[in-house]
């Protein structure tokens, strides 16, 4: 069909951005990642004639994705794991105590109307921008879909506690850097 | 007692879930002696506002550069 070009586009548009966040948080692989959404589109425009508006096109799309990256992961050790482990030795002491140098000052210029300011801002985006991109799909979730830690958990087939773990990492992340760029000056 | 890594988890949970009772109680001795994460536990719901906030202005608006290549790409196809 002649369609079928204007369709995918269109659906490419729609939702690259979100396919990739989500294949990225699954396999922590930025190459990896963008391969599979492309395969996930050419899949899409192959089997467009089955697909004939029966549900979501956001949904098929994230079923085809999904089976693309469990194919994937088949293949794949569990290196995040591990790697997690080590990432609280960045805050803290190996008696989980706060390492001096990031240990939390007192913040006196930490009020609601800060938000306003520009130059909060441009840090903030800065400091979010440094977040590990794997994270960014949980980030989204909570903060701009506004889910809850099960929902989400439950969308992307993790666990709720490795959820919050990483909503937790992201929160201290972001504490040391905006610390460290505004507030200990 | 709680550690200060441990600690913290618990403050950020918080927000998100419950807390046990044990927990509760463990994390308020720990709070008690420790004037860092004290302080943590005023820090941490205020990121969430700021978070919630900055992700309400911009959220979809910015497509960084790596998507809009990649939905190049994908179009191609």
């Amino acid at each position: 069909m002649n369609h079928t070009k204007e369709i995918i586009s269109q659906w490419v548009s729609d939702y690259t951005g979100e396919l990739y966040r989500y294949a990225l948080f699954k396999t922590s692989d930025r190459e990896l990642s963008k391969d599979i959404v492309q395969e996930t589109f050419l899949a899409a425009c192959k089997n467009l004639h089955s697909f004939q508006n029966k549900s979501n096109p956001k949904t098929w799309l994230f079923s085809i994705l999904k089976h693309k990256i469990a194919d994937e992961q088949r293949r794949l050790f569990k290196q995040r794991e591990s790697q997690e482990l080590s990432e609280d030795l960045v805050f803290f002491n190996e008696y989980g105590r706060w390492k001096k140098e990031m240990a939390p000052a007192e913040w006196l210029e930490a009020k609601d109307n800060l938000l306003e300011d520009t130059e909060f801002t441009k840090v903030l985006n800065d400091c979010i921008k440094k977040l590990p991109s794997q994270w960014i799909f949980v980030v989204y979730s909570k903060y701009f879909d506004n889910k809850s830690t099960a929902e989400i958990g439950e969308e992307s087939e993790t666990s709720t506690a490795n959820i919050w773990q990483i909503l937790h990492r992201v929160k201290l992340q972001l504490r040391q850097c905006l610390q460290l760029n505004l507030f200990n000056r | 007692m709680l550690g200060c890594a441990k600690a913290t988890e618990l403050i950020d949970k918080m927000s998100f879930d419950r807390l046990t009772s044990k927990e509760k109680i463990q994390l308020r001795l720990h709070l008690m002696f420790c004037k860092f994460c004290s302080r943590y536990q005023k820090q941490s719901p205020w990121l969430n506002k700021v978070l919630s906030k900055v992700f309400s202005t911009n959220g979809n608006k910015n497509k960084s550069k790596e998507i809009e290549v990649l939905e190049k790409k994908s179009t191609k196809k």
